[in-house]
């Protein structure tokens, strides 16, 4: 290995430069001056960089969206929501619904999740096919109701599927007058 | 119409969000309701609040291109500008911005906007970017944040070698909060580079006397002694150089080159046995700091000065054994580093389930080669360059992800493609 410590002691104060070379800010020292090519270099391994995640990001939303279409072709497809308005009423820990008596989606949140719907996130709980004509949703929610009394209640709908696709709202709500939560399966017109 | 009323943030503060992730002061007012009409654009900010701001832009580029977000159509837009800004995709995140905020949007939010990328340009390298990002700004910017704006823009001419222009905004300061002792530091920093160390030693004498109250002042005062130190010594003005040299502390960050430049102070002035004693003092400290490998070097040659010929061989063997020893760490390090094993432990131990521009590298991992780095994770430049490798590194496994599903796609596509193919004859001779 070749490696240069110092090449001669006397009045090299080989520190300085560095030390004069630093500006700072309050966040931190930028070194400058002498390392102009290493910059250059960075800036140009960023800009591959930057560039490469357009593409994967581009090809991303191309398979996103293929997956999607491949697997919850249009006319048959359902689309579940899960919206959380407020949250004031009700802190919501899992979620499960059934199509027509069969269990589809059981969903357990996280801390962060559960945040994410209480600012105004919505949820994509689950994708299904389902064939034109009646068919029956029940979604039971559980979580912390007001006094942290565990909560558990259930909403049922009679969805008619038909052509083309559908997104179904699972919508949990403060009802502000009652003082407790609201829960509701409709359709996301 | 849709009886929900779930909340989103107006699109000011949504891009206020991506911007204001470190800096907090400009989040306080609270987002101003809005109703989610496009479940779509409520399934972006469920990503984009958990900060998985990867899928949230996939999900944001997808419902665009298929047109299912109508009602949210202009501030998607803005959402997607503050997405690729907080996923460190700054200049397409410029592009949006450029267009989007060039006439119409609230100066107040231009401004904020110009800002902070103009300061994610300077940390990414791009000084001419953050220099024409801050001249957009008009008027001032509210709180520390104009204080801060003039700093790095102090900061930007410094680099470029524009030193009277650092100078002259530097000048007309009027802080007393710790944005002035900064703005002195660097103001001494730059006189000192133009040349005109008299009034640099003023302004640095003053920042090297000032009464800390917190650890960063205590840094900065160190580092203003440190460097007025170094600059009377680089004029061989050794006599000057020794007092500011001596009020560094000797427990903080800087001790070690102080003591280093303390003991050429003396040696400058041939006074060899003084030199002797802040050099003995700093030999016993790391190996790994520069100053301490300088000053291994150093006691000998004051020795030798002062005739104790075989003292100083003895100083230069144990020198040269030490310096053996490390330029086999040193080598092994290397070879630890070439392997890539070191990166992948970085990540190991920082996992985040998506990456963003605010992450940044807190824990080394324990291995023989951290010692090396402990300067360079400090340093901006490293800790740019692992965010990008980490963002690489998470598209890696992204693609790979990918990978696995393509032939599932195709094979559906082929049944598809041949189900269609047996239709074809029988619709062909319907009528």
């Amino acid at each position: 290995m070749k490696r240069v410590i110092f090449g001669r002691l006397p009045a090299a104060v080989c520190g300085l430069l560095l030390v004069l070379a630093a500006t700072v800010s309050a966040q931190d020292t930028v070194p400058a001056g002498d390392n102009d090519s290493a910059r250059a270099e960075f800036r140009s391994i960023d800009k591959d960089v930057q560039s490469l995640k357009e593409e994967v990001l581009a090809l991303n939303r191309d398979l996103f969206l293929l997956e999607e279409e491949l697997l919850f072709p249009a006319n048959s497809q359902v689309a579940f929501f899960l919206s959380l308005d407020v949250g004031e009423y009700f802190e919501l820990d899992s979620v499960s619904l059934k199509i027509d008596g069969k269990e589809v989606a059981n969903y357990l949140y996280t801390p962060r999740e559960a945040d994410a719907l209480v600012r105004g996130g919505v949820q994509r709980l689950h994708m299904e096919n389902l064939k034109a004509g009646d068919h029956e949703l029940v979604a039971v929610f559980t979580g912390k109701g007001p006094h942290d009394r565990d909560y558990r209640r259930g909403a049922t709908v009679n969805l008619n599927k038909g052509l083309g696709a559908k997104y179904v709202e699972l919508a949990i709500t403060d009802a502000m007058a009652k003082q407790q939560p609201e829960f509701d399966i409709r359709e996301w017109e | 119409m849709p009886t929900r009323r779930a909340i989103s943030p107006a699109p000011w503060i949504v891009t206020a969000c991506a911007l204001l992730a470190t800096a907090a002061p400009a989040a306080d007012r609270g987002p101003a309701p809005t109703v989610i009409e496009d479940p779509h654009y409520g399934e972006v900010l469920f990503h984009f609040y958990q900060e998985d701001y990867f899928p949230a832009i996939v999900r944001l580029l997808a419902a665009k291109s298929r047109d299912r977000l109508p009602h949210h159509d202009g501030e998607a837009e803005l959402l997607l500008g503050g997405l690729y800004l907080s996923y460190g995709h700054h200049l397409r995140a410029a592009e949006i911005f450029e267009r989007l905020l060039a006439g119409s949007a609230d100066p107040d939010v231009r401004n904020r906007t110009w800002f902070f990328l103009a300061r994610i340009w300077q940390q990414r390298g791009y000084g001419d970017e953050a220099q024409r990002a801050l001249a957009n700004i008009e008027g001032e910017l509210p709180g520390s944040m104009e204080a801060e704006r003039r700093m790095l823009l102090a900061q930007l001419l410094i680099e470029r070698g524009e030193h009277a222009r650092a100078i002259a905004l530097l000048e007309d300061w009027r802080d007393r909060t710790e944005w002035g002792s900064y703005a002195a530091f660097n103001l001494g920093v730059a006189l000192v580079r133009e040349g005109r160390m008299d009034a640099a030693a003023d302004i640095l004498d003053d920042v090297g006397r000032m009464e800390p109250y917190n650890e960063e002042l205590y840094a900065l005062r160190d580092k203003a002694n440190l460097a007025l130190g170094y600059a009377w010594l680089q004029r061989g003005a050794a006599r000057d150089a020794r007092a500011p040299l001596q009020r560094v502390r000797l427990d903080g960050p800087f001790s070690n080159k102080a003591l280093l430049g303390a003991g050429w102070a003396d040696a400058e002035r041939e006074d060899y046995g003084r030199a002797l004693v802040p050099w003995m003092e700093l030999r016993n400290r790391n190996l790994l700091d520069p100053a301490v490998q300088e000053a291994m070097l150093a006691v000998p040659y004051a020795m030798a000065k002062l005739d104790s010929i075989s003292q100083a061989a003895d100083h230069y063997l144990d020198a040269i054994e030490a310096f053996h020893e490390e330029d086999r760490r040193i080598d092994r390090a290397i070879d630890d580093l070439e392997s890539g094993k070191l990166l992948s432990t970085f990540l190991a131990n920082n996992a985040g389930s998506t990456t963003g521009w605010h992450w940044r590298l807190e824990e080394l991992p324990d291995t023989t080669e951290s010692r090396y780095l402990y300067h360079l994770l400090a340093s901006n430049e490293f800790q740019e360059g692992l965010k990008n490798y980490r963002d690489l590194d998470y598209l890696a496994r992204n693609l790979e992800n990918w990978r696995g599903s393509i032939d599932v796609f195709r094979n559906m596509l082929d049944t598809r493609m041949r189900a269609y193919e047996n239709r074809l004859p029988e619709s062909r001779v319907e009528p």
